[in-house]
Parts: structure tokens; C-alpha cells; sequence
């Protein structure tokens, strides 16, 4: 049983004479549990199947279903709601509010949830506990290490315990000592059953994950050949 | 957390942004209301100096005699023996107040006989006859029926005081008091209230003229001319008249000013809203890879600039309406006292409120509706 079935996406961008075929005729099948790399060259489309498996961004054909539901046919507000329950986005950038403390940062989902603020604080506590921040909650954005700033984007991508996680390039600007937390820290999560998919450009980062696929031009090569 | 927590420590968090809107806030609300506290002030200098110049508008009976003059008092265009005015009259006057009369004076005034002499009696109603003489001081009490007070020289010939009596008529009337003198015909005439002068000068039916107080005396005299054509509506020139105006015209331009400054607070609040919510495409893209709605991006923004445009205006309120009556005098020579306008308090953070809304409708709306890889695109 797939938890993800992408089937012929194709993805144009630009407009006018500028197009670029993106993405061409796309097929991916993800089971649950999976832990899976998306590599490939810069400017193959790695982040664009991405936010387009994460129901940020239509394909311009074909369809994406998660957990059976077609994700495109939803209205936008309905597929914001999807991506609330279903979806926990890890950006490159980690993408914290700047305005907000490492905690509420990580409560962010819970904000337009009904959940008391005081379970709101206990349940994001404790997941920042979980990636080793416990002791700098009340710490905004910018008073945080890059590899804490990830780990903050990472709490606030499962507090709401989806069951899917998309990372884009998570260890990008960590030096090697972090990256490999990180990715202790997906392999754990992956363990207790979350199916993460990540893409990147380290090769070293493959040992950690269960498959890994590779995307050139905009088409999946089969099988992996990573040199 | 909730939305509002969000919008709290951004505003919290960004003083810069929050000082400069809540400022532009205060300052247009504190301008509109000091400016509405200046006009009401001005307004009710104007009204005090107008009562207290007493009668501007003089109703009298329509003749073709020449002003009469009996025992010193002059009373322009009456002749009381021949024409009066007709009860109907001040009927007429009450219902058309509307050009700014601020109080009536009726009068019945005849002619008796005293002590083989002639003696003018002059009914009103001491209440709005006082409001527009107030130089007017009795030594005594006002009079009731079968009492009459003595100007000062009608009371030195015939050797009056509080507590003696007069025989008018055949009939014994006690002195309630006696007034002071004015320097004027009241001195040579006795006062009584109204039903009193009716009985003296057997007139059941009639007044013999109508002093009324008119913030504007040239509307008053064109309307009541209208509506009154066997009588004489005159204005009594004075030196305050045209002051109304004035004022008016303070009151329009103050108008024209709040408008003004409205105008130029949204065009800040918009441009500034759009102008952050355009910086803050990555974090609305967050927002919505998250999953939240396009009602819950509008929500927080306005939600933010609610909170700033209440605060805000409510600081702005209570500023316009403490600086007349704290500095005033500083500038204006002249003391202003403090008033509340809670009509006004609640149109200035009303409008505050809703043209803050709609400032940062657009852009917010516009900026939830972005495409979430739009407002990605850079993340
Ligand atoms: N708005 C756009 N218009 C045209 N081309 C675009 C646009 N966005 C991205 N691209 C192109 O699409 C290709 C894939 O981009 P992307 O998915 O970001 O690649 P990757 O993440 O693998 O580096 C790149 O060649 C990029 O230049
Ligand atoms: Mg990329």
C-alpha cells in the first residue's frame, strides 16, 4: 500500500515564449515508512516535486494522491487544512518567524487549532526537548545557532504529529557534526513511523535513508545511479 | 497560541513599524478631536457673550406711529394703545426655533394710573428675562401675584421698599423688591409677573412685544418676517453679531481638516500595511505551508492593525480632548474647558477601526491569496 502515488506530472513553468518543462512525466510510489532521498543535479526540479508532492503547488498534469486523496482536486482552503493534518515542511532556510521564540514557533501549527494554550505549551515543550532545545524556548530566531534553527524547524514540522515530512536540502548549511544530528534525528523519527522524504545534495547523507531516487532534467532515473 | 498571540509579538517585537503606525493613530485622532474641542469651546464663548448682550431680535405690533416714548421709556415701534401682538404670536415664535432662538421674552406692558399719575407696567417672565438681563439685580424677591417690583426711581419718588404696598387700580399690591439701578427705562416703570400685568392692564389677549435672544438674528428676523407679517421683526444691531459665522466657518474648516487628515492617514496606514505585506511574503508562504487559511492571514493582519488603530485612536481621543483645556490658554489666551464627546469618542475609534480594516483588506487579502509557491519562492 502506497501512502503517495504521483502519476504523470508534469510540471511548466514561465509564461509565454520563456516556458520550461520542469518536470516530465513524474511516477513515484511511497510506502509508509519510508525514509526517502530525492537527489539530483541543481535545477533538475527536486524542489519543485517537492512542494508539488507536498500540495503546495498544482502540477500542470497529472495527479498526486496521498493517503487515496487527490490532492489537486481539493480547493485551496481544503488542501491547506490537508496540509495541516497531513504535511510538516522542513525549508532550507528553516524559515522561522523572527518575531516568535523558538517555542512559539514550534506551537505555530497548534495556533489555529482549538487545543488549550496550555496543552499548546506542554505538547511544543516537549518536542523541543525531543531535538535537544528544551533549555532555549524562550530564544528568538536570530539568538539561535544555524543547526538550532533547524532543529526548531523540524519541532514545528511534527508537533502536529503529521504522518509525513518533507525536508529541502535540511543539511545544506550545516557543518558535518550537525548534519549527522539531524539526520539521528529523522532516522529516529522515521523509526517511530513518520515517512520522510528529503532532498539533497550530500551523498553522505544516503547511508542514513531506505531508498533513494534521483531526478535529472526533470525525469526520474531508475535505479539510482548516484556517482 | 492563537492568532492574536501572533499579532501581539509581532507588534511587541517590531517597535519601529508599531511606534510609526500607532503614532500616525494618535496624531490623526488627536488633531480631529482637539480641533471638534476647540469648535464646541468656541461655540459656547459665542452663546455665553449672546445671552449675556441680552435681546437681538425685538417682535413688535406693525404701526404707522412713531415710536412712543411715556415716562422716559422708549419702546421702538409700539404703540401699545393702538395695536398689540396677537397671542398666537409666541405660539408661532416657540415653533420656529430652529434659527437659533435660545430664549423668549414676552412682555404685556400698559399704561396705569397712580396717584393722579401715569405709571407703565410691565408684565414678564423673570426667568428668560433674566437669562438675557442679568444686570438686572432686585433687592428683594421676584413677584408674585398681587406683587410688584419698583425700578429705582419709580421706588425713590414714591418712597418705596420691600414690604410696602401700592394701590393700583383699587387694588393693594405688596413691593416684593425694588431694582437696582440700570441707568435705563426699568428704572421708571413697575415690573410684575405676567397673569399680574394682564389684570392691571386689563389685556387678556395680547402681548405688547416679544425680546427674544437668536444666535443668528439675521435668520431669525428674515424667517419670523415671513411667518409674522402684521408684526415688526427687527434685529437689534450688536457688536457680537456675524460672530456666529465666525464660528460656522471655524466648524467647516475644522471639518475640511479632519477630512484631510483622514484621508492622509489611510493613504499612510495602506501604504505602509502594503508595504509590509509585501516583506512579509516568506512568512505568509510558511503560514500557508502550515495549512493555515486565507481567513487566518487576513485575521492576523488585521488583527494587527485593529489592535494598533484601537490603541491607537483611544490615546489619540484622550490627547485631543486633555490639550485644549491643558494648553489651551497658552496659545489662545483664554481658558477652555474640558468635555467629554463620547459621540465623537466613538466615531473617531469607529472610523479608526473600520478605515484601518479596510487599508489592510486589500493587501492582505491579496497576499493570502498568493500562491503558496508564489510566496515560497523564495524560501
Ligand atoms: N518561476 C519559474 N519560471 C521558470 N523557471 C523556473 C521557475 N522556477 C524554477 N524554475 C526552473 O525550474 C528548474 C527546477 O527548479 P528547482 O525545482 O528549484 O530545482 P532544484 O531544487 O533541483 O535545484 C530550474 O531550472 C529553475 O531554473
Ligand atoms: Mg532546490
Amino acid at each position: 500500500m502506497s501512502l503517495i502515488k504521483v502519476a504523470n506530472v508534469n510540471k511548466v513553468l514561465g509564461n509565454g515564449d520563456a516556458t520550461v518543462e520542469v518536470l516530465k512525466g513524474i511516477n513515484l510510489n511511497v510506502a509508509a515508512g519510508e525514509f526517502l532521498a530525492l537527489v539530483g543535479p541543481s535545477g533538475s526540479g527536486k524542489s519543485t516535486l517537492l512542494s508539488i508532492l507536498g500540495g503546495l503547488n498544482p502540477p500542470s498534469k497529472g495527479t498526486v494522491l496521498i493517503d487515496d486523496i487527490d490532492v489537486y482536486s481539493l480547493s485551496q482552503e481544503r488542501r491547506a487544512d490537508f496540509r495541516h493534518e497531513y504535511i510538516g515542511f522542513v525549508f532550507q532556510q528553516y524559515h522561522l518567524i523572527p518575531y516568535l521564540t523558538a517555542l512559539e514557533n514550534v506551537m505555530l501549527p497548534l495556533a489555529i487549532t482549538a487545543l488549550p494554550a496550555k496543552h499548546q505549551k506542554e505538547k511544543a515543550h516537549d518536542v523541543l526537548k525531543k531535538v535537544g532545545l528544551g533549555d532555549k524556548r524562550s530564544r528568538l530566531p536570530n539568538q539561535l545557532s544555524g543547526g538550532e534553527q533547524n532543529r526548531v524547524a523540524i519541532a514545528r514540522s511534527i508537533i502536529n504529529e503529521p504522518p509525513l515530512i518533507f525536508a529541502d536540502e535540511p543539511t545544506g548549511s550545516l557543518d558535518s557534526k550537525t548534519a549527522t544530528e539531524l539526520l539521528e534525528l529523522f532516522q529516529t523519527l522515521n523509526r517511530n513511523g513518520l515517512t520522510i522524504i528529503m532532498v539533497t545534495h550530500n551523498k553522505d547523507n544516503l547511508d542514513w535513508v531506505s531508498r533513494t531516487i534521483c531526478i535529472r532534467d526533470g525525469r526520474l532515473i531508475d535505479p539510482p545511479q548516484v556517482a | 497560541m492563537t492568532l492574536t498571540t501572533i499579532a501581539l509579538q509581532n507588534l511587541r517585537r517590531r517597535k519601529g513599524r508599531t511606534a510609526f503606525l500607532l503614532f500616525t493613530f494618535v496624531l490623526v485622532s488627536a488633531i480631529i478631536v482637539c480641533l471638534q474641542a476647540l469648535a464646541v469651546n468656541l461655540q459656547a464663548d459665542l452663546q455665553k457673550s449672546l445671552t449675556q448682550y441680552g435681546a437681538n431680535v425685538i417682535i413688535t405690533p406693525r404701526s404707522e406711529h412713531l415710536a412712543l416714548s411715556y415716562g422716559g421709556l422708549a419702546v421702538p415701534g409700539l404703540s401699545y394703545e393702538i395695536k398689540t401682538l396677537d397671542n398666537s404670536v409666541l405660539d408661532i415664535v416657540t415653533r420656529n426655533s430652529g434659527s437659533g432662538i435660545q430664549t423668549r421674552a414676552p412682555k404685556v406692558i400698559g399704561k396705569i394710573n397712580f396717584q393722579d399719575k401715569s405709571l407703565l407696567v410691565v408684565g414678564v417672565d423673570f426667568a428668560s428675562e433674566l437669562k438675557m438681563k442679568p444686570w438686572w439685580k432686585i433687592n428683594g424677591k421676584q413677584p408674585q401675584a398681587r406683587e410688584i417690583v419698583a425700578g429705582a426711581t419709580v421706588a425713590k419718588q414714591n418712597s418705596l421698599a420691600a414690604g410696602s404696598t401700592m394701590n393700583l387700580n383699587g387694588l393693594s399690591y405688596s413691593v416684593a423688591g425694588i431694582m437696582q439701578e440700570t441707568g435705563g427705562s426699568e428704572d421708571n416703570v413697575i415690573f410684575t409677573d405676567i397673569p399680574t400685568a394682564r389684570v392691571l392692564t386689563e389685556n387678556t389677549d395680547s402681548w405688547s412685544m416679544i425680546e427674544l435672544n437668536s444666535l443668528r438674528p439675521d435668520q431669525t428676523v428674515l424667517r419670523l418676517s415671513e411667518l409674522l407679517p402684521a408684526a415688526k421683526v427687527e434685529a437689534v444691531s450688536q457688536l457680537v453679531q456675524g460672530t456666529q459665522e465666525s464660528v460656522d466657518r471655524f466648524r467647516n474648516y475644522a471639518l475640511f481638516a479632519s477630512l484631510i487628515l483622514v484621508l492622509i492617514g489611510i493613504l499612510i496606514v495602506a501604504v505602509t500595511v502594503t508595504a509590509n505585506v509585501n516583506n512579509r511574503a516568506p512568512e505568509i508562504g510558511v503560514f500557508r505551508a502550515i495549512g493555515f487559511r486565507k481567513e487566518h492571514i487576513l485575521g492576523l493582519f488585521l488583527r494587527e492593525i485593529l489592535l494598533l488603530s484601537l490603541s491607537g485612536s483611544i490615546a489619540g481621543y484622550v490627547l485631543g480632548a486633555i490639550a485644549p483645556p491643558l494648553f489651551g490658554h497658552l496659545i489662545f489666551a483664554k481658558s477652555f474647558t474640558f468635555h467629554l464627546f463620547p459621540g465623537l469618542a466613538l466615531l473617531t475609534i469607529g472610523a479608526s477601526l473600520l478605515l484601518a480594516s479596510v487599508a489592510v483588506a486589500f493587501p492582505a487579502w491579496r497576499a493570502a491569496s498568493l500562491d503558496s509557491t508564489e510566496a515560497l519562492r523564495c524560501i
